[in-house]
């Protein structure tokens, strides 16, 4: 669980970091990050959205955003996609305060979920139904920070050094943060025990 | 349940082809363009403006609302609302306010041996001594082998303007301009990483600057001040031990009853130190009582911090170690005082930290790296039950510490009145002679430039500053623009003023109905920086000879076309000389 496909390694990050301080001065040759990440922030946004036009609105919100802060972006040993990650996490956040009309989705697969059933209490197969609807009642009464963490950690199987870079957080206090959740949905799922 | 949130089990995931029909930098990069951004210089700034306007939201909410109601009403607000303005938006700028960046004087680098110690002999002659085993790194931990020390001087107005430094200094409740007679800077750095003054070591400070005095006049009083780039003021260390560095000069012609009346006048200039001197330690002596802070309460809008127990494996000290217990597994919010708070700091792994308990009720907390350090100022946050029960308390409290500022108000106010009532009187005695001296002499300077050393000790490195408050500029006129020759204005930002018969600098906030501060019978320069960082001067005082009692003046600056490139430059431009 603490792999992910937007890691790379330090050599990467910082030949990255050469064609980051290109586009700094030549918004033009921002093109190469832009074609590197498009796919990874759509996929990010779709997984929130789930509505593709509205995806993609949001999507050239994120890189005109990004273009727009990129004078200000210094190098800090985190990899270019976090703070393009933050972005689009911040413009998905701002758009479901806004609106009135859509939902924010949360994407996950039925062994993800199986997983956190796992972390918060010792499944019970004949159960599994119950507990089920349980642990998604006690999702749904979560603020969007902390269903953020819980979607990020086991929807999204990112590890807590990348939540952590995403969220601005320690990783320790990202780890902290985790655990606290898994305490309360578990209380949720069994106020008497 | 499914009133939140849509969850989606499973995800459907877009096609690449679906993604790629949106794909569209061209588009991005022209809407880019059409717009970009105005991004400040650079970041630091960025981002300790983002701090300032955190912690003052509500009062540049408020100055706003009232700016609309000015504007729109077409009347000139008063003197205290422009100042007001003036200082919310001082507030907003950094400690030292740098005007013009490619400008800023640099620290030379001198070399000192860490076990030996030794001497540093600046350009001008200016000596600093250094002690045996005198640095320390941020850990607290002895340094050895060669440092380097990143040294420069400020001397005058064109000095001050260049690098920033502020010129005023907040003392009991009064705010006074300063008049310096030199400045240094001094930092410390091996390898790169900044270092320290180890506790009880002093480095001997003799400061060459030029004064123009006559030569049978008494030496004028200075302070020795620091400057804590924390709580943005100048800290009062001392009196300054001023002597004559060159011999008085031969020809007498400068000497006389011309210089009586600035000898007077240096009198009343060291009356208005000793003034500040005495309220500094009437306040140090006599402080007032601590005001109880109240409880925060969680949501506070304040940045937050998880006191992780896991932290319980970093190295900390004994007092540390108590403080921890205490807050081990607690929320703490980060307070508005913590002005080295970053967001980035979040993603370093700390290897340290350090907990001291404030008598202000904050905890101050530094975390270190290597080398690096940061500190911030916390207050555990409370919730529920716990914050209602510190809140009644803390209700009860500041009831009794209003009850006690009045009471030390009032008793504040008396002291003062016997420990200034001499200087009152010996102020009506000098104003007099000075009235008379002034009759006698008739017209002339009469003065000569001498050298003289100041001499005192640091124990820290910073901005150290040898100087004396000045009796405000006897005249204060509203500015309603500054406007140059082509006809264009510049509201609201900054502008300077020298007065050539004082050695400071005074900046001003170009809003409308700015105070500008003025003196009829000495000679004044006022300028900004445009846009195109050129700079604009007031060229003669026409603006200011015809304006009208109590109307509004317009300040005329003239655009000079000249590039400014080199400090030479602007000294040249201002015509303010050598420092």
């Amino acid at each position: 669980m603490e792999r992910s496909e937007n890691r790379i390694s330090e050599e990467a990050m910082h030949r990255e970091w050469g064609e980051i301080q290109a586009a700094q001065t030549n918004p033009e040759r921002f093109r190469p990050l832009y074609d590197r990440y498009y796919e990874a922030v759509f996929r990010l946004i779709y997984r929130r959205t789930g509505d593709e036009h509205l995806c993609a609105d949001l999507c050239a919100q994120v890189f005109l955003k990004a273009l727009q802060k990129l004078p200000a972006y210094s190098f800090q040993g985190v990899p270019f996609s976090a703070w393009l990650f933050r972005i689009a996490i911040n413009e998905v956040g701002q758009y479901f305060r806004q609106s009135q009309r859509n939902q924010r989705v949360v994407s996950l697969e039925e062994n993800h979920l199986q997983l956190l059933l796992d972390d918060t209490d010792e499944a019970d197969p004949e159960e599994y139904q119950y507990r089920r609807k349980a642990l998604l009642a006690a999702l749904d009464d979560l603020k969007p920070d902390d269903l953020q963490l819980i979607e990020m950690r086991f929807f999204e199987q990112r590890p807590f050094k990348e939540i952590a870079e995403l969220l601005d957080l320690t990783e320790n206090n990202a780890k902290v943060k985790v655990h606290r959740l898994l305490e309360r949905l578990r209380k949720k799922m069994n106020p008497g025990g | 349940m499914g009133h939140h949130y849509n969850f989606r089990i499973p995800p459907e995931e877009p096609s690449r082809e679906t993604i790629d029909q949106h794909r569209d930098f061209d588009a991005v990069l022209a809407q880019f363009q059409a717009a970009p951004p105005t991004l400040p210089a650079n970041q630091r700034l960025f981002r300790r403006r983002l701090f300032w306007i955190a912690t003052s939201a509500a009062a540049a909410a408020a100055l706003a609302g009232w700016f609309f109601w000015q504007t729109n009403t077409l009347t000139l607000p008063s003197p205290e609302q422009a100042q007001l303005m003036a200082q919310a938006h001082f507030a907003e700028q950094p400690c030292l306010d740098v005007p013009v960046p490619a400008l800023d004087k640099p620290l030379q680098r001198h070399t000192i041996d860490a076990q030996t110690g030794g001497t540093l002999i600046a350009a001008n002659g200016s000596r600093l001594v250094f002690p045996y085993q005198a640095f320390q790194d941020n850990r607290g931990n002895a340094i050895q082998g060669e440092v380097d020390i990143w040294y420069r001087e400020m001397h005058d107005a064109v000095d001050f303007f260049l690098t920033g430094v502020p010129m005023t200094y907040d003392s009991a409740g009064t705010r006074y301009q300063l008049e310096s007679i030199g400045m240094i800077e001094i930092r410390g750095t091996q390898n790169g990483q900044s270092i320290q003054l180890a506790p009880g070591k002093k480095i001997q400070v003799e400061l060459l600057s030029t004064l123009d005095a006559p030569s049978n006049s008494l030496l004028p009083a200075y302070n020795v001040y620091w400057l804590d780039t924390v709580s943005r003021n100048w800290s009062f260390q001392g009196v300054d031990q001023l002597s004559w560095y060159t011999e008085a000069p031969t020809d007498d012609a400068s000497s006389g009853n011309r210089s009586l009346s600035q000898g007077v006048s240096d009198q009343l200039t060291s009356l208005d130190a000793e003034e500040a001197n005495i309220l500094t330690r009437l306040q140090a002596n006599f402080p007032p009582p601590i005001e109880p802070k109240a409880p925060i309460q969680a949501n506070a809008g304040l940045p937050s911090l998880d006191i992780d127990p896991a932290w319980n494996s970093l190295e900390m000290d004994a007092e540390t170690r108590t403080i921890f217990q205490e807050i081990a597994g607690k929320l703490v919010v980060i307070t508005p005082r913590s002005n080295e708070f970053d967001e980035r700091m979040f993603a370093v792994e700390w290897d340290g930290l350090r907990l001291r308990r404030g008598a202000d009720g904050d905890i101050e907390l530094s975390l270190i790296a290597g080398t690096t350090q940061r500190r911030l100022f916390i207050q555990p946050v409370l919730l529920g039950k716990a914050y209602e029960e510190a809140r009644k308390k803390f209700e009860t409290a500041y009831t009794r510490y209003q009850q006690s500022l009045a009471d030390y108000s009032r008793e504040f106010a008396q002291r003062k009145e016997v420990l200034l009532n001499d200087l009152k009187t010996r102020r009506a005695q000098l104003q007099q002679a000075y009235t008379q001296a002034v009759a006698q002499e008739g017209t002339g300077s009469g003065k000569t430039t001498r050298q003289v050393r100041s001499s005192f000790s640091i124990d820290a490195f910073g901005i150290w500053n040898c100087d004396r408050p000045l009796p405000p500029l006897p005249q204060q006129v509203q500015a309603a623009r500054f406007v140059d020759q082509y006809g264009i204005e510049y509201p609201n930002q900054v502008a300077f003023l020298v007065d050539k018969k004082q050695n400071t600098i005074y900046r001003l906030y170009t809003s409308k109905g700015a105070v500008v501060p003025l003196d009829q019978t000495g000679e004044q320069i006022i300028w900004l920086i445009t846009p195109e960082q050129k700079l604009a001067i007031t060229q003669e005082s026409s603006w200011f000879e015809n304006r009208k009692p109590g109307k509004p003046v317009v300040v005329q600056v003239t655009v000079k076309d000249q590039a400014v490139h080199s400090e030479a430059d602007v000294r040249q431009l201002l015509g303010l000389g050598g420092s």
